[in-house]
């Protein structure tokens, strides 16, 4: 299939040993000589009032050093947001940095607390245990407020207002598309159908929870912060200029191992600048690693959209319109990038794989007393999936079509790439028919009717669904981005140095969390310069051995930090070509690059060949070398000129016992177009997860507030994840269409498995339902839910 | 990370050692697999001064079959997997078996002992039905010295038991039974933790008529505490036994169950999901 | 609380309050972090230990509670920090992505392992019940535990407590003195076959003989390590690393039993 060596192939992961030994360090696993533990006291509240906070008790307890609470931060500024979003109208607390820059949350709260889970005041002790005992000592009076918690309430008059400077909650209201246009279509159609749909707050629980690890050094004045983060540079760079006010050169930030993300881990949270601050005052490293229920009330969340949509179009199947109105669940404050992962990640996605004429999608995002809504694996993409996947099937069942015939006839051709989606989009590249039609294949779509017979027998509904989506990825180029309203760069970089021994460092931009960089990177290089994989070593995660990294996040690592190691390959390559012209005198067009022997020779002389460490070595001495400077090292900083647009199509079989309204899944394929491939194995392992993730989203989760704002599902014991048990056997395929916007031609891979996977089982669930006249269910599709259903329907 | 607040340990060799701690120390707390009891100490819902670990008296590990009335006697920290093993082995008995290999997951199964599956009354207990069923008995020792309390007779609220507070859980005796007994457990997991939404415990003595001579049906998890349903199994005791519709009828109509409901599942899913368990054994059984 | 542990071999006295969980214990007072806690409260898996055998959270047992006992942690697991056959599994099919869940998966299959079952697909997945992977979808989780049970195949189980271990032991100790006529004595029966190589030996004097030369000629002069240790209820089976009068290399041994004593034992070097 494709002509790479190295590329693509299932090389084992070089980052296995260490962590199957137990030897990989993780941000809770870290000590240092000295190092003091820092708590934190959160609300119990959703939103009240602080009358008072009595402390007395726990200062004077064993080993507490400080209880700090707001008013000991100093100069500290609060967290600021990164992302306003992008066209329409905006408000948010202000930010004392100035410059249009939006406040995010407090770092301690101040007077009022907004979520339960808050952070009030934090402990810091000689052992964690004695910073909890005091913790546990400490008395807030409260005065509790009226709370709101859903997005819509929370911008009808009369609403408990969150912060005076947010006139009515509002945070931002974005139209994407043509409203007059949109809106005149589904006057004239013949076929109109709305929906309402729900898609719920999730929370992402990677499995490590958050810490970190402050250090000053007073001898140097340097500060530096461990922590798990997935971007260091970006996290430097707010905590240095917008929160604590220091040179950035004074600060390094250090991510260790990280145990999972999904998104969670790219936000600031007070516990950082925190950490740094009072190591200062109080000459002591210090650390804090977070619990899981903690995590589950204080880390951003996921999802929380309210859509009502419109889907118009004519009897014979062509889709004329789509109209979208929704409400985004923001949370009590924005997080670093929520905002803009709440609306553009959604409005601008509606389209999905579909040649729609006129589509108009309309944002509001709320502010309420729930945590802070950010990244989840698939965000805002899984939403729009859902949604237009979702009013596909119901227009055809409505006009009584196959809902893949529906799905066929309006689907972008790959002839029309480039394609302009109407809401904001430019899809890069891409076949959708022909994976839409390996999908259907795989499920035996056309046998469906008899195993629906079948399975009715053994007294199971059995429902089949077959979606498509295209999943914005490769964030990206950096013009686009700003219009979009982020405060921030995010190119790619790297830098590729072969020493005069032969090794290769590379330096990349991503943040290594659990996707296997190491080696995926090393074969980008292996394979351009034809260098032994275990001669290569891929440095990350620091912000003093990378020179700067935009991190990972949306899918950007390999499509977009990858495409700038593989330039900066191309870079030593071209030179090394350079120098071996200048060794063997002849001209440059006259050497041979053996990239998968790793030999340089002039053309006909494969005999003289020479190995890149020899040209290296020439050019690390820079005695008597071409016209070029010495050394064999190279970096580069590249803006892609566009996203890129892996997609795919997922096909899903379920079956719900009749009796329980249990919904087993028993077949789940995905293809997925993710354009060159890093390493089929890691690639298979991403999309697994992703599925999973998917599952877990459909037919599990979802983080529930009561009306008094507080989490009924705060632990493990509540918060339903996938199990071993409860997951299938995912069967996966791959087909490659590079994206035209780099040389490597990578499209993002870590989420597409999410994206496709909840709304192909929302439509396998309404198939297996759709005897009952049911044509949708908000997820997740808990047995119980589905029995309702099944048996509000019997009667 | 979260920690319980401080407390003394021991770990005494005899039960009347345990049971004068007990006695002696307001607020002591017994400490078998701990598996329910250290997170509630670590979310400091319950504090204690004294733990006291039920690890060293031997014969609390102990499964053995009495010769005497052939009863099976089962020590309260017999793990839920030794007692899996032993049932494997040694003695058959499906229900049990069966309620056993659905506790949690292996390492739960591993280290959470049979009496404190029982003791700590949680109202989805797994072994709680299966022991109703087979008539089991509770031996105690406390300050007053020992005494038997009928499984049926164990559970008296949610988290409440007929233990009193310096009485210890030394053995469950499951009584001989005669005849031809088919047994079995089934549950509707809770997705989030393992235990039952509800778990049904059946077992039938049959006569050779094929009559039902004696039927037993328990429930776990779905009401406000495992508890037996008389009412029901009076109507199908001497039928035969596929009586299945009766039965039906019984327990929509005269049970007097309470049936929980909670943020896992409503009283009336919980309800009606009982009834699919009970059609299911029956089906399975007979 | 003076507090005795034994992990991973190695004694402990440690000094722990009541209310500190055993993976606390191990993680901050042994220094052994490998051991990593997801949730803190017996739901996550990531704190599986084994404790005398057996695979428990290590965070819902009190240190004091583990007083006495045998403790392996995923840093035991393997000798010479060679990989073993579960994480060589998790390698090959790349399920190692964060890696959080990883030591505590490792745990339960040993686990799982030393059971004595084939455990098929499903079997696998319910003894992974209780660890949660936020990254894999378990797929590969299940594919490398189904590559570890191949490769030990053959209804043997890896013995981490096993009665034949200690004659082994014992064996290896005489074998090492010198001591042939002891070892003779003890552990072979009269009419013992030995086969090393192309040597077939009947009867305990030609053994004697015979023996003597097997110990000069294959002249192991270390066991460097002994891995894969086998049983099955009359026989056991080990391979090992030991420098022999050919250097290093991989022994294989296999010894089966009758009234406890070795009956037939056949010995080679491994490729
Ligand atoms: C993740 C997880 C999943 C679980 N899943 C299930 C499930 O699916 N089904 C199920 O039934 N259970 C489940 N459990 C509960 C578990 O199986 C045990 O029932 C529970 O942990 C109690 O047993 P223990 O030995 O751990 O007792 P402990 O926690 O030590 O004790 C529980 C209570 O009983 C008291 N007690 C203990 N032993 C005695 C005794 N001999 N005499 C008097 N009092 C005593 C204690 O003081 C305490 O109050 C689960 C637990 C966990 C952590
Ligand atoms: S940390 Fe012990 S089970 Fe999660
Ligand atoms: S590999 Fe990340 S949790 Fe399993």
């Amino acid at each position: 299939m494709s002509s790479y060596n190295i590329l693509g192939k299932r090389i084992k992961g070089v980052e296995d040993p260490a962590m199957m030994r137990g030897e990989a360090e993780y941000i809770a696993d870290m000590k240092l000589p000295n190092m003091a533990h820092m708590a934190f006291l959160r609300s119990e509240h959703a939103h009240a009032e602080i009358l008072g906070i009595d402390t007395s008790k726990a200062e004077k307890m064993p080993g507490v050093i400080g209880v700090y609470t707001e008013s000991d931060l100093g100069s500290m500024m609060p967290l600021p947001c990164i992302w306003i979003p992008g066209t329409g109208e905006s408000h948010f607390p202000s930010h004392p940095f100035g410059g249009g820059v939006p406040g995010g949350s407090p770092v301690l709260a101040k007077g009022k607390v907004r979520y339960m889970g808050e952070p009030i005041l934090v402990v810091v002790a000689d052992t964690a245990h004695q910073a909890w005992d005091a913790i546990k000592s400490i008395v807030v009076n409260y005065k509790v407020l009226p709370c709101v918690v859903d997005a819509e309430l929370a911008l009808e008059k009369g609403a408990p207002l969150l912060h005076e400077e947010v006139p009515s909650n509002l945070n931002a209201y974005i139209p994407y598309g043509n409203k007059e246009a949109c809106f005149k279509a589904i006057e004239d159609a013949e076929v109109v159908i709305k929906k309402q749909i729900i898609i719920p707050r999730t929370i992402n629980n990677p499995l490590e929870p958050r810490g970190c690890l402050g250090v000053y050094n007073e001898k140097s004045d340097n500060y530096t912060l461990y922590a798990t983060s997935q971007s260091p540079h970006n996290h430097r760079l707010l905590l240095g200029l917008m929160i604590l006010g220091i040179p950035i050169n004074k600060l390094r930030v250090v991510s260790p191992h990280i145990g999972g993300s999904f998104g969670t881990k790219g936000y600031i949270y007070p516990d950082m600048p925190l950490s740094l601050f009072l190591s200062k005052k109080i000459g002591r490293p210090i650390k804090w690693i977070d619990n899981r229920e903690d995590l589950m009330r204080s880390t951003v969340q996921g999802r929380d959209q309210k859509m009502s949509a419109i889907i118009a179009g004519d009897s014979k199947g062509k889709i004329t319109a789509l109209y979208c109105k929704s409400f985004a669940n923001l949370g009590a404050y924005a997080s670093t990038i929520g905002p803009g992962v709440a609306t553009a990640m959604v409005g601008r996605c509606i389209a999905g794989v579909y040649d729609i004429e006129n589509i108009f999608c309309e944002i509001s995002a709320a502010f309420t007393n729930t945590p802070s809504l950010g990244a989840q694996r698939g965000s805002g993409r899984t939403e729009a999936t859902i949604l237009h996947e979702r009013m596909i099937d119901l227009y055809a069942k409505k006009i009584n079509l196959d809902p893949a015939e529906v799905r066929k006839q309006n689907m972008i051709q790959p002839e029309q790439m480039p394609f302009d989606n109407r809401v904001g989009w430019e899809y890069d590249s891409g076949d959708y028919p022909n994976a839409f039609e390996m999908a259907l294949k795989a499920i035996k779509y056309d046998e469906v009717a008899a195993r629906k017979k079948e399975a009715l027998k053994r007294g199971k509904y059995l429902g089949v669904g077959v979606n498509c989506f295209v999943a914005i990825s490769g964030v990206g180029p950096s013009p686009q981005m700003a219009k979009e309203g982020m405060l921030g760069g995010t190119w790619g970089s790297a830098n590729v140095r072969v020493h005069p021994t032969g090794e290769v460092s590379v330096s990349i931009g991503a943040t290594n969390h659990g996707q296997y960089h190491e080696t995926t990177f090393a074969q980008i290089v292996a394979e351009e310069l034809g260098v032994e994989i275990d001669k290569i070593e891929v440095l990350h995660s620091c912000t003093r051995n990378v020179p700067f990294g935009q991190g990972s996040y949306g899918s950007r690592s390999f499509s977009v930090e990858g495409a700038a190691v593989k330039l900066a390959s191309e870079a030593i390559k071209a030179k090394a070509i350079k120098e071996s012209a200048h060794t063997f005198k002849v001209k440059e067009d006259q050497i041979i690059y053996d990239s998968s022997k790793g030999k340089i020779y002039p053309k006909g002389h494969p005999e003289k060949a020479k190995t890149l460490q020899e040209i290296s070595l020439d050019l690390w001495y820079g005695w008597d070398i071409a016209k070029v400077e010495p050394a064999l090292d190279h970096t580069t900083y590249f803006d892609p000129p566009g996203f890129n647009f892996p997609y795919g199509s997922v096909a899903v079989e379920v079956e719900i016992d009749a009796k329980t309204g249990q919904v087993d899944i028993v077949k789940h394929y995905g293809v997925y177009d993710v354009g060159t491939i890093g390493n089929l194995q890691v690639l298979e392992g991403q999309f697994h997860g992703a599925m999973a993730f998917g599952i877990g989203e459909a037919l599990l989760e979802q983080a529930q507030y009561g009306e008094d704002g507080l989490l009924t599902t705060p632990t493990f014991r509540e918060y339903a994840i996938p199990r071993a048990t409860s997951l299938p056997e995912f069967e996966t395929d791959t087909t490659v269409t590079p994206t035209p916007h780099t040389s490597l031609g990578a499209k993002g891979a870590g989420e597409v498995g999410t994206v496709g996977t909840v709304s192909t089982i929302c439509s396998a669930v309404t198939d297996a339902l759709s005897h009952l006249d049911i044509d949708h269910v908000d997820i997740p599709f808990t047995a119980e839910k589905v029995w309702r259903i099944i048996q509000a329907s019997n009667k | 990370m979260s920690f319980p607040s401080k407390f003394d340990y021991v770990s005494p060799q005899s039960l009347e050692e345990v049971s004068a701690f007990l006695y002696k120390n307001e607020g002591a707390k017994i400490l078998a697999g701990g598996h329910e009891l250290i997170p509630l100490l670590k979310k400091r819902n319950v504090n204690t001064g004294l733990l006291v670990d039920l690890k060293n008296i031997k014969s609390l590990k102990q499964i053995r079959i009495n010769e005497e009335d052939n009863s099976l006697v089962i020590g309260s920290m017999v793990s839920c997997d030794d007692l899996i093993s032993f049932l494997d082995h040694e003695y058959s008995c499906p229900a049990l078996m069966q309620a056993a290999k659905s506790v949690g997951d292996a390492q739960v199964r591993n280290w959470t002992t049979i009496g404190g599956n029982i003791a700590s009354g949680n109202p989805a207990a797994d072994l709680a039905a299966p022991l109703q069923c087979l008539d089991a008995k509770v031996n105690l020792i406390g300050h007053n010295g020992r005494r038997e309390v009928n499984m049926d007779q164990f559970f008296v609220g949610p988290f409440e038991t007929a233990l009193e507070k310096d009485e210890v859980i030394d053995s469950i005796h499951i009584p001989y039974q005669e005849g031809t007994i088919l047994s079995g457990y089934e549950k509707i997991k809770i997705a989030a933790n393992s235990y039952p939404l509800c778990g049904v415990a059946m077992l039938l003595v049959k006569q050779e008529s094929g009559k039902i001579q004696d039927g037993r049906i328990a429930i776990t998890g779905a009401s406000i505490h495992p508890r037996r349903l008389y009412k029901a199994e009076a109507l199908i005791n001497g039928r035969k036994a596929n009586s299945k519709r009766l039965l039906l009828a019984v327990l929509e109509n005269h049970d007097n169950v309470m049936y929980l409901s909670d943020e896992f599942g409503s009283s009336e899913y919980r309800r009606h999901m009982t009834q699919v368990l009970v059609e299911n054994l029956l089906n399975r059984l007979v | 609380m003076v507090t005795k542990l034994t992990i991973n071999n190695k004694e402990f006295r440690l000094d722990v309050e009541p209310r500190h969980s055993l993976a606390h214990t191990i993680r901050e007072k042994v220094g052994l972090t490998g051991t990593k806690i997801g949730c803190d409260s017996g739901q996550c898996g990531s704190c599986i230990v084994m404790l005398d055998g057996k695979s428990v959270k290590s965070c819902m047992v009190l240190a004091v509670q583990a007083h006495d006992c045998s403790i392996q942690t995923v840093e035991g697991i393997s000798e010479n920090r060679k990989l073993n056959s579960i994480q060589e599994g998790l390698h090959k099919y790349s399920a190692v992505q964060c890696g959080y869940c990883i030591p505590g998966v490792i745990m339960t299959l040993t686990d799982m392992m030393s059971r004595n079952k084939q455990p098929d697909t499903d079997e696998i997945r319910d003894w992974l019940h209780g660890n949660f992977c936020r990254c894999t979808g378990y797929q590969n989780l299940v594919e490398a535990a189904r590559y570890a049970i191949d490769k030990e195949s053959n209804s043997t189980k890896i013995i981490t407590n096993s009665k034949h271990k200690k004659m082994y032991e014992e064996r290896v100790r005489l074998l090492m003195a010198g001591d042939v006529d002891k070892l003779v004595e003890e552990h072979y029966n009269d009419d013992a076959i030995v086969m090393a190589f192309d040597f077939v030996v009947q009867g305990k004097e030609n053994l004697k003989e015979h023996f003597k030369n097997f110990v000069k000629w294959v002249s192991i002069k270390e066991v460097i390590s002994t891995d894969k240790f086998v049983e099955t209820e009359n026989a056991f089976f080990y391979e090992a690393t030991a420098v022999t009068n050919y250097g290093e290399g991989r022994v294989y041994d296999a010894y089966y039993l009758k009234n406890g004593k070795i009956q037939h034992h056949f010995t080679g070097l491994i490729e």
